[in-house]
Order: C-alpha cells, then sequence, then structure tokens
C-alpha cells in the first residue's frame, strides 16, 4: 500500500509537470482507448468480457467487448489509470503472473514533447498505436487472458464421514517465494463445506500439492488425525503432485491418514502446600511439548502432543508419535488458567514405537530464576531490563526484572514453557543486545530454556553495545 | 483400549464401567452412526472419546473420577450442540440422544451483467434480542458463485449478500452494495425465509447495483499534529456488515474536502491514518436516503468519537 502510494505520487507529480509545460490547450486533452481481449492459449477472441479502467479515488469506466473480443472508451482525461479485464473461467489480466501484488497501470500521460503515450499493463497487455502530441490520444491495447485450472475434492475421514471446515492447502515449489522447510510455498486457502467438499480456483498453470490439514472442528478425533498430502501422504517427498495444464479442471479426493501412537503414562506427586493447607482449590495441567526445531527462522509453533488434567494422581498421554518431547506440569491455585502458579515440573521423555508407563513426575513449588549479566568490553555496565517469555497450551509466561549494577537479576513468576530471553537499557539512548545466554552448561540464546530450571543452574549472559564514536 | 486399560489395571482406586446408548436422527427417528461421542469436563477436550457405530449404539468405558460428568455429541450433516447433550447416569443405564438433523441453503450468486460475484460474504441472519445475527455457517462465494451456508437450525431468515470490498478481493463495481435476497436493503417481512430441519433450500439470485448516497466532508489537520505523518486518505467502513467498507478517498491537499460515493444504508465510521497504519480520526456517521454532507473529521481531536451527520 505504501509503496504503491508512493509510486501514485510519483506519477501524479508527472502529470502536473506534463500539463503545466504543455500549455493550456492540452490541460482539456482526452484520450481514447480501444482494444481486443483474446484467449493467450489460442489467440481467439473473447466476447463478453468486461473491462474497467479508472484513476485512483475516481469513478471508474465500464465496458464489455462485443462478437470480436473490442472494447472502447472514449473521454478519458488524462491520467494514470488501472485496468482490470476478466471473463468467466480466466484470470484477470493483473493475476497472470503474480497472484500476490496486482498491476495493471495505464498510463495516458504525455510525458512532454511528441513523446508517446506509455502503457504498461503487466506485460499482458501492450499498447501497439501510439498519437502525435496535437491531437487527442488514442491508444489501442492486446489483452491476453489466460484460463485458469480449478482443484476440486472431498476430505474424509475413516468411515467415509466427510471432514468438514478443514483447510486444505494448496502448495507448489515457486522460485523466489519464502518456501516452508519442505521447499513448498502455500499459493491458496480453501476450507471444505459441510460436506468435505473444497474448490481451488484461480491456480496458474503448474505443479499443485493438495494438503487436508489435520485441524479442524472443535471436537474430532484430532489427535489421531494427521495431515495428509494428497492422495494419502505424510509429506510432500511421498506425494503426488497434480499437474494442471491452463484452464483444466482435476479432482484431488483426500481420506485423512491416521495413526494412532503410544501412550505415555505415570503418576503425578503433588508436594504439601500452603495453599493446599489453606484449602484452596488446586488445579493441575499436564502438558507432553516437543519445541520447534532449532535454527528455523521464523520458528515454526511447538509440537503440543497433548493436554490433559491427571485424574486421582494418574496421568495418560495417548496417540504420542515418536520424538524426544518435554513433559510440563502446572498447578495452579483455582479452577482456571489464572489462578497463581504453585508448583510446577519439568522431565524430558523419550517416545519410540512402546507404551511408556510408570513415569514419575514430581511437582516442586515454584522458584525463581537466577543469573548474571556481563558486559562486552568497552560496554558500561548499566542496570538492563531482562525479559523471558514464553507461550504454550498452559499460558503465557513472562518475567521481567532490572538487574542491578553489578548484572545479578532473579527472574519470577515464570510457568512451564520454553522461554526466549531479551536485554533492554533502561534509556532509549543506549542500544544493548544480547549476544550469549547459557544455563548451567548449555547454550540457550538462541532456541531459548525451558522452566522451571534444574536446582543450582543459573543464566549466564553476555550483551554487547553501540559503542558511540567508534568506527561507526 | 489399551491406552485406557493401562489406566484401569495401573490404578487400584479407579475402577470402569461402561455408558451405553444410542443416538437417533431427531427427524427420522434413524439411528446415526459415526457420530462423535465425548466425555466433556473429564478431562480436557477430547480424552475419551468414541464413535457411534452403524446401528448408532456406543459404548464408552469412563473412569469413576468422570461420573457425573457431561456427554456431547456431534456428527456432520447435523447440528452442533455446543452444549454438551447429557449428563453420565450414575447407575450404567443406556442413553437415548437425538441429533437435529441441519437445513443448509445453497445457491449461486451473480451481478447484473451475468457474471458470478465471487468471494461475497453470505450469511442466513435472524432476529435475536433485537439485533440481526448469524446463524449456520459464514460461507465466502466460489469462483461460479456458488455459496453454501450450512449448520442452520429450523427458523426464520434473512440471507444477507456482501459482496467482497477492499483488499480483499478486486471490487468490480462499488454500487453492488451488502444486500438482502432476493436484492433489498432491507430485511423485513418480505424476504424473510422459513426454513425447517433438514430442509435443503436452493436459492440462486441476481444482485442489483444500488447508487447509494454520497458522504462528503472536511478534514482538518490542526497545526502541530504532525501534518507529515498525516496520509490524507479517508476510509469508511460499516457497522452492520463485517469485512465491509468503502475508500480511500484522498482529502484534498489544501481544502481538506474529500467525497466517498456508493454508499448504502446504516451505521459507518470513518477513519483517517497516519503513516504505518495508526488511526488518528474518526467519526460515526448514520446514512439514510440523502446524501450527507458536511463530515468533519479533525485529526488528533477526541471530540472525533461522537456522531455526526443527517438521519
Amino acid at each position: 500500500m505504501h509503496r504503491f502510494s508512493r509510486f501514485f505520487a510519483v506519477l501524479l507529480l508527472l502529470l502536473v509537470f506534463a500539463v503545466r509545460t504543455r500549455g493550456q490547450d492540452q490541460a482539456a486533452a482526452t484520450a481514447t482507448l480501444e482494444g481486443a481481449i483474446v484467449n493467450d492459449i489460442d489467440g481467439s477472441p473473447i466476447p463478453g468480457a468486461r473491462v474497467k479502467t479508472g484513476r485512483q479515488f475516481a469513478e471508474p469506466f465500464y465496458a464489455r467487448t462485443d462478437d470480436k473480443g473490442h472494447f472502447v472508451f472514449t473521454g478519458l482525461s488524462l491520467g494514470v489509470y488501472r485496468l482490470v479485464a476478466e471473463a468467466p473461467g480466466f484470470l484477470r489480466n493483473y493475476e497472470a503472473r503474480d497472484q500476490r501484488s496486482p498491476r495493471g497501470l495505464l498510463y495516458l500521460v504525455p510525458s512532454g514533447g511528441d513523446a508517446p503515450v506509455t502503457a504498461d499493463i503487466d506485460g499482458v497487455g501492450t499498447l501497439t498505436k501510439s498519437p502525435g502530441a496535437h491531437e487527442a490520444l488514442h491508444a489501442t491495447l492486446a489483452i491476453r487472458l489466460t484460463p485458469y485450472a480449478v482443484i476440486t475434492g472431498k476430505v474424509t475421514e475413516a468411515h467415509g464421514v466427510p471432514r468438514a471446515h478443514c483447510e486444505v492447502a494448496i502448495r507448489a515449489r515457486q522460485a523466489g517465494s519464502a518456501a516452508e522447510a519442505d521447499g513448498l510455498t502455500t499459493v491458496k486457502r480453501v476450507f471444505t463445506d459441510d460436506c468435505g467438499e473444497y474448490r481451488a480456483a484461480r491456480l496458474l498453470p503448474g505443479a499443485y500439492y493438495v494438503v487436508a490439514d489435520k485441524h479442524g472442528q472443535w471436537m474430532t478425533t484430532r489427535r489421531v488425525l494427521r495431515t495428509t498430502y494428497y492422495p494419502s501422504a505424510l509429506d510432500a517427498a511421498s506425494a503426488r503432485p497434480i499437474q494442471l495444464a491452463a484452464g483444466q479442471q482435476v479432482r484431488a479426493d483426500i481420506r485423512m491418514l491416521v495413526e494412532r501412537g503410544v501412550s505415555v503414562s505415570g503418576t503425578i506427586a503433588t508436594p504439601a502446600s500452603d495453599a493446599a493447607a489453606a484449602g484452596q482449590t488446586l488445579s493441575t495441567h499436564m502438558l507432553l511439548y516437543q519445541p520447534a526445531p532449532a535454527g528455523k527462522m521464523p520458528r515454526p509453533p511447538a509440537t503440543v502432543a497433548d493436554f490433559i488434567e491427571p485424574i486421582d494422581g494418574r496421568f495418560e498421554f495417548r496417540n504420542v508419535m515418536p520424538g524426544e518431547y518435554t513433559l510440563m506440569a502446572l498447578m495452579r491455585a483455582g479452577d482456571d488458567s489464572k489462578g497463581t502458579p504453585v508448583s510446577a515440573a519439568l522431565q524430558r521423555v523419550a517416545v519410540d514405537e512402546d507404551d511408556v508407563d510408570g513415569l514419575q513426575v514430581a511437582l516442586e513449588p515454584v522458584r525463581d530464576v537466577t543469573g548474571t549479566v556481563t558486559f562486552a568490553p568497552g560496554c558500561a555496565a548499566v542496570p538492563l531490563r531482562v525479559t523471558a517469555h514464553g507461550s504454550n497450551s498452559l499460558g503465557v509466561s513472562r518475567g521481567e526484572t532490572i538487574a542491578s549494577a553489578s548484572g545479578d537479576f532473579v527472574l519470577s513468576g515464570l510457568t512451564p514453557s520454553r522461554h526466549g530471553l531479551e536485554v533492554q537499557a533502561q534509556s532509549p539512548d543506549l542500544a544493548y543486545w544480547l549476544t550469549a545466554a547459557r544455563l548451567g552448561d548449555r547454550d540457550v540464546h538462541r532456541d531459548g530454556f525451558d522452566y522451571p530450571v534444574p536446582a543450582g543452574e543459573t543464566l549466564q549472559l553476555t550483551v554487547d553495545c553501540t559503542k558511540t564514536g567508534a568506527g561507526r | 483400549m489399551k491406552p485406557l486399560l493401562l489406566l484401569i489395571l495401573g490404578c487400584a482406586t479407579l475402577s470402569a464401567q461402561p455408558v451405553e446408548g444410542c443416538i437417533f436422527d431427531s427427524v427420522t427417528g434413524a439411528p446415526v452412526a459415526g457420530a462423535y461421542v465425548a466425555i466433556h469436563g473429564a478431562t480436557f477436550n477430547d480424552r475419551i472419546l468414541r464413535r457411534s457405530d452403524t446401528t448408532g449404539h456406543f459404548r464408552i468405558e469412563v473412569p469413576d473420577a468422570a461420573r457425573g460428568k457431561l456427554i456431547a455429541v456431534s456428527r456432520p450433516g447435523y447440528l452442533i450442540a455446543h452444549e454438551p447433550v447429557a449428563s453420565l447416569p450414575a447407575d450404567g443405564s443406556p442413553l437415548r440422544i437425538e441429533l437435529t438433523p441441519e437445513a443448509v441453503i445453497s445457491g449461486t450468486l451473480e451481478d447484473e451483467d451475468g457474471f458470478a460475484v465471487e468471494a461475497a460474504l453470505v450469511e442466513a441472519l435472524h432476529w435475536e434480542n433485537g439485533k440481526l445475527t448469524r446463524a449456520g455457517t459464514a460461507t465466502r462465494s466460489n469462483d461460479l458463485g456458488g455459496y453454501r451456508i450450512a449448520e442452520l437450525p429450523a427458523g426464520r431468515y434473512y440471507l444477507r449478500v456482501a459482496p467482497p470490498s477492499g483488499s480483499l478481493s478486486p471490487v468490480w463495481d462499488r454500487r453492488y452494495v451488502p444486500q438482502f435476497y432476493p436484492g433489498l436493503l432491507e430485511a423485513n417481512d418480505d424476504n424473510v425465509l422459513g426454513i425447517e430441519a433438514d430442509q435443503q433450500r436452493t436459492l440462486s439470485f441476481r444482485l442489483r447495483k444500488y447508487e447509494g448516497v454520497t458522504i462528503s466532508g472536511q478534514l482538518i489537520v490542526p497545526p502541530g499534529a504532525g501534518a507529515a505523518d498525516v496520509t490524507r486518505f479517508v476510509y469508511a467502513r460499516s457497522v452492520d456488515v463485517p469485512d465491509f467498507g468503502a475508500g480511500p478517498a484522498l482529502a484534498d491537499a489544501k481544502t481538506g474536502h474529500f467525497t466517498i460515493t456508493h454508499i448504502p444504508p446504516g451505521t459507518w465510521v470513518l477513519t483517517s491514518n497516519a503513516r504505518g497504519g495508526r488511526v488518528v480520526a474518526r467519526q460515526t456517521v448514520q446514512v439514510g436516503t440523502a446524501d450527507v454532507t458536511g463530515v468533519v473529521l479533525t485529526i488528533g481531536d477526541p471530540a472525533n468519537q461522537g456522531e455526526a451527520g443527517q438521519h
């Protein structure tokens, strides 16, 4: 939007300049714009297509093509116009190359002297004729429209039950786009209707992967369903891409894959606490958590295996897929997610193909995290604000403190989560940033640290700063 | 089954008793297969979850700790009960649960050129506590103009179509303003639709162009209000229709005058923002059948939160 307005501002200035230098008679000049709309595949004219052109902030002009695909606009005042052409089953003129940046600009701007009218409508339409400078402008355009391709299909679960309101992503390999880990970019997202049917239209010719997301309606077997690639694969590598030609319509039905995983269970021991002694209601929630893979920026969301309440000191996570997990438990005063944290636990759990039973989780009273800030040479030791923040299904965790002049700090009130770290000078004129962070003997700078931390371990932070007057 | 058995064997204080029941269609009385049955409140989310078999029958072994908890049932094609439907009987007697089949309204939308209206928000609205409120699923029409509103309870509805506006999709002609089936600006007794449970209703219609009215006024930038940051864009946003707006108009650099055309009746909020998107002026306007003139938007003026315009 910003770039666009700046762009317009420049062009509007050009127009003012042009009118001023070309004298009174040119200020009232008008333009005729005519053209033909043809099918980009076979060059045949498209009758009944419609065309719209207008200047920003002004009422647009409308036209339809005749039997020969011909349209005409008359009486346009000079200026910068955007032109949109559309016909049923065809991409709009500006959609043909890059669906994310609408173009279709047309400049009916005499730029001085006998220079021609210029046009650039996304390289799809080409201006073929230009007038002399002292007659009314008359431009002829040829606009080629590409028929779009469509993928439709039905997503079902076990027993043929339709998967309603499920997100279906249309993904492709695209050069120059921010691809996800598997090299694919999502070009379109649609949702299934209540019958599990979806329709993804306005696709360019190409190869596409169709992916049904495991998340969906509020009550499903979501723990069991896996995100499924057409026709029935867990990842792009084993999926079959759909080749689409211009104008082609293809059906791709997806049967959601199911994987059951194993059971992870055990007992949870609650310490005697002041809150319990005072007869307060206590609630415990547990989370089996797999942090996002290290080193991926931006970091994809963490994988949450499950989120449960233990019953009578027993807990069980079901349908857990193999992997390394962190088991987090949090007991709060009160029975909602806003109660004060009383005790917490954190434990690593490795899951393979077999059930894991007999885990013993011991809640311990929540404790503070202590640490020290070390300043890089040349940086004044100033009091820094140290912030740790994390979030997951157990809630948002945030601790903030001001380190003492000697660099010591204590973070309080954290709840179980993976936490990122930040430092900030209290004066806005000073820039300090974290260059290293260690907890015990582990590097936690990039991927953060898990709370609760083992007893006796402290955070060691190293910070650097902007050195004023030094080579800058 | 295995995990649940573990849970039972692993803890001597727990026992399990099956809860059984049958699920029926409330209109036809036929058994409903493949419905999800969940014990709600026993644990978070879907911890105890089963599906009914082809005879509509289900059986769940429930630990004693979950006794007295509530049971929730859902199946595509039936209304989702947002409240649990029954309590677990303490004595283990079988449950009979009825599901109400959804009603569906579907069809296609076209404009006066016979072109499909794409990406329009289509909603079934009904009066609730004096306000028009959405029921069933909201849907956006596809490239063929097709729409489908599902999960509708029986009731009296108005079908409202709001063509796309703003950046969502290109606006072909702003005169296609939000309207009620079969092309009316107001919801009244003439266009109410009586929908029964399990009914499949097809409603295809052609949207009509409305000129609407023009809102005009002046954007005032007081001295010291950070004029360099002011974009001079004025946006209009409908309070009545979600995601529906008009503009931006560009206020004149010298006079501050702006004009926004083709505004249908209703309550509108005019805003202007600074570079970066922060709203710096706001004014609520009631739009009827006459043009609204003399709206004053003053940047940074807290009094600008009030109402203006003609009714």
